[in-house]
């Protein structure tokens, strides 16, 4: 992966560390160096103490540690070093991997065997905490240790039915009420279900109840009960599927379980041998960064492929403590990316990561994605929601479209006999795109809204602030 | 819909099939069945467009002078950045530097940029104020219309308090009598405060010629008109209110001499007392010689204009008369004077010295403003007392950068002091950045680069802002 400033800038938690980093001078870093593949880069950076501190990149992905004791990650040592490594990539030396290095690369990667024979510890918090595998093997206690699991597994599946049961007596209950009053005691009632659910450990239904309030106020009122019905359709189906999960094809089958809360590691997708994988030139269509009630930032990265005679779609997702600063995606809107992408298994592929990286560079307007009209586009959403019904945005390149200001009822992207409102939050960002001609615009569709991403112009590339 | 949903519709098939319904299978009994379709369906109903017309788009011809790419990344940097500050004398700074090389911001910027947009709406263009009216519809109350290019005596009328304001200030430096005709034309439309506003104006190149206009303000229905009326006519030679003012002088200095031969001239300056307590010195002398002339005061206390100054310059007791006299001298341009005295300037109090700068640039002829800047700007602990208001104030009173040679001496002589945080001292050098021309951008991000990020960003856009005048 390519280092520029802007770069460095948007991965940095805040204005302070950006400036402190900025301060620490390359003279501080008496040892810098690379890997002979330039997949990491490390250096040692002399502070005030009498140990300097270890820092290293990992330059697919930018992970990134460090040894100092700050709570802002980016840390201003590890932005140094991006920094340094932007600015004078001279300065590095190429080298073996120290194994520190390699430590930290193989605690990253679960699974990754240990060096064998190293005693471990007792004061390395990173040490503690890390779910790498024992450096003896115990095939008895690992057994123990695997029908544990199994257990714990059975446990938490007999929860989350209790728990589905509770969810469908609530959505009856309100029914029976009447929905009309449900917006009156909203927050109350999904926040005391949602602790239910948490407690069934169904944490992704817990979030998605807990947030329902206020994704209705977000909306304008006449709006309202259509969002609510569709919800809580949303809930009842999904709670339909779970308990027939055994009769659902298998990649539906898993997005019932992973909207349920189920998580899959991320070794494990890289792991799974017919995982949907896609290598290619990706661009870079903007960022979403959201803060979830349970206080963590999710981060969603919006990629399309360039080049194919079909749009494809791709959205990496991760999840950074708020604490930790207000660090954003490590890429660009705008910017291409060669990578090999893994997807998670759903019966509508579009969450991702990154298998394998390679280069990344600035995109120009002249990247070719594949468009659609708006006719085929919406049909297309209809057909994938079919197929997976709680498919919430989805990315649409579209052609052949204008954007219109309706006053007082919005702007659209339209082809002149249909069209998308767009999300009335973006209205002000996207005004300017009513007075430029559109060769193509990209966004996401959530079946009520547009929200444009990128969109190449006669003014050139526009993205989202 | 339901039977439809689930038996006809074979698009709609699998969404039945998650809930194990058969073709067969009745479901309208079940409400939570019959929500979960409808609920799902409804997503795929696209909505209608809305029957009215559309509104008129804005137009933005891609031959438009917009920034270059490079100058677009650092001014969002500079002004929307992670901290990046939209109203403070940078973004001022750069607003003035964007308008004075014929610029405009790229449309694709102006979601980013809104609040720099709104903070410095009067110097935008056309499109950018439109599309801020579009995104900002209901402006507060002291907002004023805006004139598109130069403002002129015709449109006069319409426009603002602001332009108004602005217009008379820099006709009357150029054509006074002009200018209070201007200001006789407007008079009887406008409020009070605008009036006495105006009024206020005719200070600069004030003469006997505006004596009539103001006598005859003396009946003016608002206090405030008429309180500014009689100040004025007080610095008329000739006027009554003149010559008690002159007498007021004599009573108060007095020009002794001293050194054991008593060719030394020095000022003294004998203070009321009022009830008991003493006034203060300062205030005393600021009113005392407000307004007048150099040669005014030196005439009435038997000198010239040149040996007043030579007796302020070796005075020691005096106060702030030595500055103020130096000040007064300035005001009408006699900077030949001012560069003979320039001692008087040293070693001042950084408030002092700002207070001198700031009362001199507002009156000053803009003709004379580099010349008067050279000798002004001087070595002092001005540049090291890290008060970041001040150096905001200097700014705000000149709205442009120093002349290159005073620029440079400000450069050298900027520093930290020993009491300061890097904090603040980053916050007086972004306060500091915008007098320094584009010529010293260089100097500046080479000594200041590692202290301030955001005052070196700015002088990194600067030399982008081309053809940009000082």
């Amino acid at each position: 992966m390519s280092l520029s400033v802007d770069k460095i800038e948007a991965l940095a938690p805040d204005q302070a560390s950006l400036t402190a980093a900025v301060k620490i001078k390359q003279s501080s870093w008496p040892m810098l160096a690379t890997s002979v593949d330039n997949t990491f880069v490390w250096g040692e950076c002399q502070g005030s103490g009498s140990t300097p501190y270890r820092t290293c990149l990992h330059m697919p992905d930018l992970g990134y540690k460090c040894s100092c004791p700050s709570r802002k990650f980016p840390c201003k040592h590890a932005l140094s070093l991006m920094l340094v490594l932007a600015k004078a990539p001279q300065a590095f030396t190429t080298g073996d991997i120290p194994d520190w290095v390699s430590d930290w690369a193989g605690r990253r990667k679960s699974g990754t065997p240990k060096p064998v024979g190293e005693p471990r510890s007792a004061a390395s918090l990173d040490e503690a905490v890390s779910d790498a595998a024992p450096d003896v093997r115990d095939e008895k206690a690992e057994a123990r240790a695997a029908a544990q699991r199994e257990r714990l597994k059975e446990q938490r599946e007999e929860l989350i039915l209790k728990g589905l049961d509770e969810l469908d007596l609530w959505i009856g209950d309100h029914l029976a009420r009447g929905l009309a009053g449900f917006m009156a005691q909203a927050t109350q009632s999904c926040r005391t279900l949602a602790q239910r659910l948490v407690d069934a450990k169904a944490p992704g239904l817990a979030s998605a109840i807990d947030g329902l309030p206020a994704h209705l106020l977000a909306l304008p009122e006449p709006l309202r009960h259509g969002a609510l019905i569709e919800s809580l359709g949303d809930l009842h189906l999904l709670a339909a599927a779970y308990r027939r999960q055994q009769d659902l094809p298998a990649p539906l089958r898993h997005d019932v379980r992973r909207i349920a809360g189920w998580t899959m590691e991320r070794q494990a997708l890289l792991d799974t041998p017919d995982a949907l994988r896609i290598a290619g030139t990706w661009l870079v269509t903007g960022t979403i960064v959201e803060i979830q009630p349970d206080r963590l930032r999710r981060i969603e990265t919006w990629l399309v492929a360039c080049g194919g005679d079909q749009p494809v779609n791709a959205v990496l997702i991760d999840y950074v403590p708020v604490a930790a600063g207000a660090g954003g995606s490590a890429f660009l809107a705008g910017e291409k990316i060669e990578a090999e992408l893994v997807f998670y298994p759903s019966a509508v592929p579009l969450r991702a990561m990154i298998a394998r990286h390679g280069t990344t560079s600035s995109g120009t307007v002249d990247d070719v994605i594949v468009s659609e009209t708006l006719s085929q586009a919406t049909r297309a959403y209809s057909e994938r929601r079919a197929v997976l019904p709680w498919l919430g945005q989805w990315q649409m390149t579209l052609s052949g479209v204008s954007c219109v200001d309706f006053d007082g009822q919005g702007l659209w992207i339209s082809d002149g006999r249909d069209g998308l409102p767009l999300r009335p939050a973006s209205r002000d960002e996207a005004l300017v795109l009513s007075g430029v001609e559109l060769s193509s615009v990209t966004g996401l569709w959530d079946g009520r809204y547009f929200l444009p991403m990128i969109a190449n112009t006669s003014l050139g590339r526009w993205t989202r602030p | 819909m339901m039977e439809r949903i689930i038996a006809g519709d074979t698009s709609e098939f699998e969404r039945a099939m998650v809930l194990g319904l058969s073709r067969s299978q009745g479901v309208m009994n079940d409400p939570l069945t019959c929500v979960a379709l409808v609920g799902s369906r409804l997503k795929c109903n696209l909505p209608r467009l809305p029957d009215k017309k559309p509104v008129p788009p804005a137009s933005y011809p891609p031959e438009a002078p917009f920034l270059s790419e490079q100058a677009r990344t650092l001014a969002v940097k500079l002004l929307d950045g992670k901290d990046g500050q939209a109203t403070d004398g940078i973004a001022m700074a750069v607003s003035r530097a964007i308008a004075a090389a014929g610029l405009c911001l790229h449309p694709f910027d102006y979601a980013r940029l809104e609040g720099f947009l709104a903070a410095t709406a009067s110097q935008r263009t056309a499109p950018e104020r439109a599309w801020l009216e579009k995104v900002r519809p209901s402006r507060e109350p002291e907002d004023e219309p805006y004139a598109d290019g130069p403002v002129t005596e015709d449109m006069l009328p319409r426009l603002g308090k602001s332009a108004k304001l602005q217009f008379i200030r820099e006709l009357r430096l150029r054509d006074a009598a002009h200018a209070r005709q201007v200001v006789e034309s407007l008079w009887p439309n406008e409020p009070a405060n605008l009036r006495a506003d105006l009024l206020r104006l005719l200070q600069t190149n004030l003469s006997q010629a505006d004596r009539d206009f103001l006598e005859s303000l003396s009946g003016d229905r608002a206090q405030s008109v008429r309180e500014t009326a009689a100040q004025l006519l007080a610095r008329i030679a000739g006027t009554q209110a003149f010559a008690d003012r002159m007498a007021m002088l004599k009573r108060h200095i007095e020009v002794a001499s001293k050194g054991l031969l008593r060719r030394t001239k020095v000022l003294k300056f004998k203070g009321t007392d009022k009830g008991g307590a003493r006034r203060d010195d300062a205030a005393e002398q600021r009113q005392l010689l407000d307004g007048l002339r150099i040669g005014d005061i030196a005439a009435a206390l038997g000198e010239t204009s040149s040996t007043l100054l030579a007796a302020a310059e070796a005075s020691e007791e005096a106060g702030l008369l030595p500055l103020l006299l130096l000040q007064r001298a300035a005001a009408e341009g006699q900077l030949d004077l001012v560069e003979r005295h320039q001692k008087i300037l040293d070693g001042l109090d950084p408030v002092m010295a700002l207070g001198f700068l700031e009362q001199t640039v507002m009156e000053l002829d803009p003709q004379h403003l580099d010349r008067f800047l050279t000798i002004a700007i001087r070595p002092g602990p001005i540049w090291t007392s890290g008060n970041t208001e001040l150096a905001q104030r200097l700014y705000a009173a000149l709205s442009q950068p120093l002349p290159e040679a005073a620029a440079a001496l400000v450069i050298e002589q900027c520093g930290k002091n020993d009491e300061q945080t890097d904090k603040s001292f980053a916050a007086f050098l972004d306060a500091i950045a915008p007098l320094v021309p584009v010529s010293l951008s260089a100097a500046f991000v080479t000594k200041f680069e590692q202290q301030s990020r955001r005052a070196s960003l700015y002088h990194q856009l600067l030399p982008l802002l081309t053809p940009l005048q000082r």
